[in-house]
């Protein structure tokens, strides 16, 4: 729900629950001016946009990506990850989420952190599934550049 | 994110997943749920809509439901002792009180709360709000009373710990703080002021928990007693409350004298004798932790790759402190801990598991963070030039041992050892309760059921089994975490999907404390949570064994939890 979305998408305790709270008080606001058809939908919607905000306002750290994005050498058992690795995975993906577009950041998150079909981002957005796709194509193919993820595999390839 | 459906998919899109579930299934901890959960409820007065989920809260907390403000406020006296002003004196001064009585009207709606230490009793009320609520909590009875207007009947229940702590808060000064409620100082500041030629001491306060969170206690140096708590949102600088203390003779002798109508029935809800004796149980094997060095090592069964992580936590009283630990062969560099740093643990050693950095501190009044975290891959930052410690927003100091949980420590889950061997299961305002002295598929435990209506959009309830071993000193050998449909008999079936913790090869102190060496978590974990595709799939389990390795014999010198390079950067 309206939580999950903002934990995923922030990874923090104190901003997750500004966030959320933000998110129920604007639902309410909305509530009083107008009848909400899927409070489920429009809760994640709003704490989505409000992590956003949260996200663009933060500084993040610069981190190795290539160490990041590299898969175990050794068999798993052997060459385990840790949640260190996990929260620093996490932190750079949120800083490249902080600097997409409005709309690609909306439905990347309703997808992702809101675990919100195509269809149900269309309904919330109040626009075709067809145009929900299409962005979250170019988010994706977004992220990938921000995170510069194309060289990183075409340097392992070469290497 | 499906690559057999997508043909123009290529190593980035693996790359990018791979971020995607990094961030994804990242695990909140359940107090941070439960606060948000709280938080949003505060918003819509009344309302059904929002309960609750998670770890046990404050019965009177409900109030956050209703008013945010009085919630917070019915509070905290508190306090760490600066010597300079005497902070034992205060302490004295209140307790030599009959009876404290704070006054509040915000935004026209006026309440009264009064507390008797000697008396043990904590009493609430509103006037014209809110249904016109009343609470009396009894500690000799171990029972509070509450009414509201609109029920026209008072509902008894068991106090629970925190309740007690409410009735009882001189017992608390041990624990570094003096609580005249159950909201935690996370941080004070004192300083003196002169208003009008004559002097006061305020203490600027931080509590551990909504917007209302910042306070400033005024108290009179004269006489030792506290004149005034006024709290102040940290969003908006126009919301304030103010809240009036007064010493009165006398006070509330039930609930009945707080107002309630003579006559009101009483409808009984206190749990059996054999179940308040579980709880107690509980609450005393907590306390017999005592001092320690633990290590928790955290294996997560997951394909395709398997995480480690670990934790070293030190505790000497009111001190501790958690480090992070991490397996060598995944460190891209030195990471070597502090001269004098004990790391001879055979769990240590067995897991090669090398130090890796500071995550929280506690000097025993104040919890730091260090705001510059431990980086598996740049392990040669961290030196102790790197930590920069911060106070840590929704800590408090007693949090390392609370049954509550570990409020928003999530770098450090695992370490809450207290919340899951000795969970505080009091009845709760929004939670059934049941007991069972005999489960059947569990002989020689007993099972607290506990369940409550979550604020999902089709109606649903969550459940919670915990078993007890009164062998072990009513220690939590298993737990079961699930949701059913409201209307679904709660009844857990081989197939319905579940949380389940077990809690295995207990060990027993000297002192007589339970602990286990290892606890097995299953969690199911939906495909699209996963990063997979296919949002109609059936959840897949995912197992997380964490082991623990106490020794209570180490030497704990003072330099462990040294607070001077907190002091410079954080305080």
């Amino acid at each position: 729900m309206a939580f999950d979305t903002a934990w995923r998408l922030l990874g923090d305790a104190t901003d997750t629950e500004d966030a959320v709270q933000e998110a129920f008080l604007e639902a309410f606001r909305l509530h009083g001016r107008q009848r909400v058809r899927n409070w489920g939908g429009l809760l994640r919607h709003l704490a989505a946009r409000r992590a956003i905000d949260r996200l663009r306002r933060r500084k993040f750290p610069t981190l190795p990506l290539e160490a990041l994005t590299s898969e175990p050498a050794a068999p798993a058992s052997e060459q385990p990850e840790s949640v260190a690795v996990q929260h620093e995975l996490a932190e750079r993906l949120r800083s490249a989420i902080a600097k997409l577009p409005d709309r690609e950041a909306a439905v990347f998150s309703l997808h992702y952190a809101g675990e919100m079909s195509n269809g149900e981002i269309a309904e919330t957005l109040t626009i075709s599934t067809e145009a929900v796709a299409v962005t979250l194509h170019k988010a994706r193919s977004r992220l990938k550049e921000l995170l510069g993820l194309q060289k990183v595999v075409a340097r392992r390839s070469k290497s | 994110m499906n690559r057999d459906r997508d043909p123009i998919r290529d190593e980035s899109d693996d790359a990018l997943d791979r971020l995607i579930r990094a961030a994804t299934t990242q695990l909140p901890p359940i107090e941070v749920r439960q606060r948000a959960i709280d938080r949003a409820a505060a918003l819509t007065p009344g309302s059904q809509a929002l309960r609750r989920r998670g770890r046990g809260r404050s019965w009177f907390l409900a109030a956050a439901a209703v008013a945010p403000v009085a919630a917070a406020c019915v509070m905290v006296f508190l306090m760490p002792a600066p010597s300079s002003f005497g902070w034992e004196d205060v302490t004295k001064a209140v307790q030599s009180r009959p009876w404290i009585r704070a006054t509040t009207s915000w935004e026209g709606k006026k309440s009264t709360m009064w507390l008797s230490p000697r008396g043990q009793v904590w009493a609430f009320r509103t006037y014209n709000w809110d249904n016109n609520w009343f609470i009396f909590a009894d500690g000799r009875q171990q029972a509070r009373y509450e009414y509201r207007a609109k029920d026209q009947r008072i509902t008894k229940a068991f106090l629970g710990e925190e309740g007690q702590r409410l009735v009882a808060p001189v017992d608390y000064v041990s624990q570094g703080l003096w609580l005249f409620g159950t909201e935690r100082v996370v941080s004070q500041r004192r300083r003196e002021v002169t208003e009008a030629g004559k002097k006061w001491v305020e203490f600027d306060l931080v509590f551990w928990r909504g917007d209302m969170n910042l306070g400033t206690l005024r108290v009179d140096p004269e006489t030792r007693l506290p004149v005034y708590l006024l709290l102040r949102s940290r969003t908006d600088e126009t919301k304030s409350v103010r809240y009036d203390f007064t010493y009165p003779d006398d006070g509330p002798a039930d609930v009945y004298a707080l107002g309630v109508p003579a006559g009101t029935k009483i409808d009984d809800r206190m749990p059996p004798k054999d179940a308040q004796r579980a709880l107690d149980a509980i609450a005393a094997g907590r306390g017999r932790i005592g001092d320690f060095r633990l290590v928790v090592a955290t294996t997560q069964e997951q394909a395709p790759v398997q995480r480690q992580s670990g934790f070293i936590v030190w505790r000497k009283g009111d001190r501790w402190r958690i480090d992070t630990v991490a397996p060598v062969a995944r460190l891209h560099g030195a990471a070597k801990p502090p001269e004098g740093l004990d790391l001879g643990d055979p769990l240590v050693k067995q897991l090669q598991l090398a130090w890796l950095g500071r995550l929280y501190l506690c000097d025993g009044r104040t919890v730091y963070r260090n705001a510059n975290p431990p980086r598996l891959f740049e392990p040669e930052r961290q030196d102790s030039k790197s930590v920069t410690w911060e106070p840590a927003g929704h800590i408090a100091p007693r949090d390392l041992l609370s049954g509550e949980g570990f409020g928003a420590m999530q770098l450090a889950f695992h370490a809450r050892i207290a919340s899951l061997v000795y969970p505080d299961l009091s009845p709760v305002q929004g939670w059934s309760f049941e007991f069972d002295p005999r489960p059947a598929d569990a002989p020689g435990c007993v099972l607290i059921k506990r369940s409550a209506r979550l604020a999902t959009k089709e109606p649903a309830v969550g459940h919670e089994w915990h078993y007890l071993d009164p062998a072990k000193g009513y220690a939590v050998v298993r737990a079961e975490l699930f949701n059913l449909p409201a209307a679904v008999p709660a009844d857990l079936k081989a197939d319905t999907p579940r949380e389940t913790v077990r809690l295995e090869e207990y060990q027993k102190t000297p002192q007589g404390f339970w602990y286990p060496a290892v606890i097995h978590f299953s969690r199911p974990v939906t495909a699209a949570a996963d990063g997979k595709a296919g949002r109609e799939d059936r959840p897949s389990n995912r197992t997380e064994t964490v082991r623990y390795h106490f020794d209570f014999g180490v030497a704990l010198p003072d330099s462990l939890f040294a607070t001077e390079d907190a002091s410079k950067s954080g305080k």
